[in-house]
């Protein structure tokens, strides 16, 4: 990426997804549009060695995961400081346009369950993918891919059984 | 079988969170983040550039502040004479080497 016409055209391909990945990851839209970006010039800062533009996108998303990791790390030493500890912090804010309903079902998944289930599921990453963008084994990806899934589907149920008995 | 209607269902349900629109103010120009990455850059390789000499002048401080230490410790002691040869010696040699690089 050394020419401002190649970024411009990976950066159209690109950024759409990585910031609908970071708005459904973290709950809202705001820190999503700083993350968004500072992933961008990280990656423009120090170029990894990298040609193939779907690496350079997994190493975007890789980037994007980690400074994710740094947003919840935040969040959780300014609730320690506010002693909020009963606030739900990923989906303090959650985006509008993003049906109440669906917000709080994938708000139940643990964050790194709902990172494994947009990487895999949205994005369609392979485990070796996942495991290089969340600094995990390739075991572990297929493990606590399984456990996600399972959940997901658990509280999909759930909340069928719920409103399939709710009065009409 | 459960895992495949499990993967199923969640495949589904995915799609339809994925097709959510998000309601976001819309992404920063692309030439924008390209000019900011480059402005960084350049900072970058300015602090690089400036490090050595930023610790070149710390050492410097550092070694006058030592030299007048050592004067002080001389000046007040018996040996106060020698001190007074080295001060006089020195400046005898900033002076010399102050004309040569004038002329």
């Amino acid at each position: 990426m050394t020419d401002e016409s190649s970024f411009e055209s990976f950066y159209h391909q690109t950024a759409p997804r990585l910031r609908a990945y970071v708005v459904r990851v973290i709950g809202h839209a705001a820190p999503a549009e700083d993350i968004v970006q500072d992933a961008y010039l990280r990656l423009l800062r120090a170029p990894p060695p990298i040609h193939d533009p779907d690496e350079l996108r997994a190493y975007l998303f890789r980037i994007a995961s980690n400074l994710i990791h740094d947003h919840w790390r935040r969040q959780r030493r300014e609730r320690e400081v506010s002693d909020h500890t009963t606030a739900a912090p990923n989906m303090a804010n959650p985006d509008p346009a993003l049906k109440v309903d669906m917000a709080r079902v994938f708000a139940q998944l643990k964050p790194q369950q709902r990172q494994l289930m947009w990487l895999a599921y949205v994005e369609g990453a392979e485990h070796s993918e996942i495991a290089a963008a969340l600094g995990l084994r390739q075991g572990s990806v297929r493990v606590l891919l399984h456990r996600a899934r399972h959940k997901l589907a658990s509280l999909l149920r759930q909340r069928e059984t719920t409103s399939a008995g709710e009065p009409r | 079988m459960s895992d495949e209607r499990d993967d199923e269902l969640v495949t589904q349900w995915m799609r339809e969170l994925a097709a959510l629109p998000i309601e976001a103010p819309p992404l920063p120009d692309a030439a924008y983040i390209w000019w900011k990455a480059q402005l960084l850059k350049q900072w970058d390789t300015q602090r690089t550039v400036l490090a050595p000499l930023e610790w070149g002048e710390r050492v410097q401080a550092a070694a006058g502040l030592a030299g007048a230490a050592v004067l002080l410790i001389l000046s007040s002691s018996p040996l106060a004479g020698v001190a007074t040869g080295v001060l006089l010696l020195t400046a005898a040699l900033a002076a010399a080497w102050w004309r040569e690089s004038l002329g």
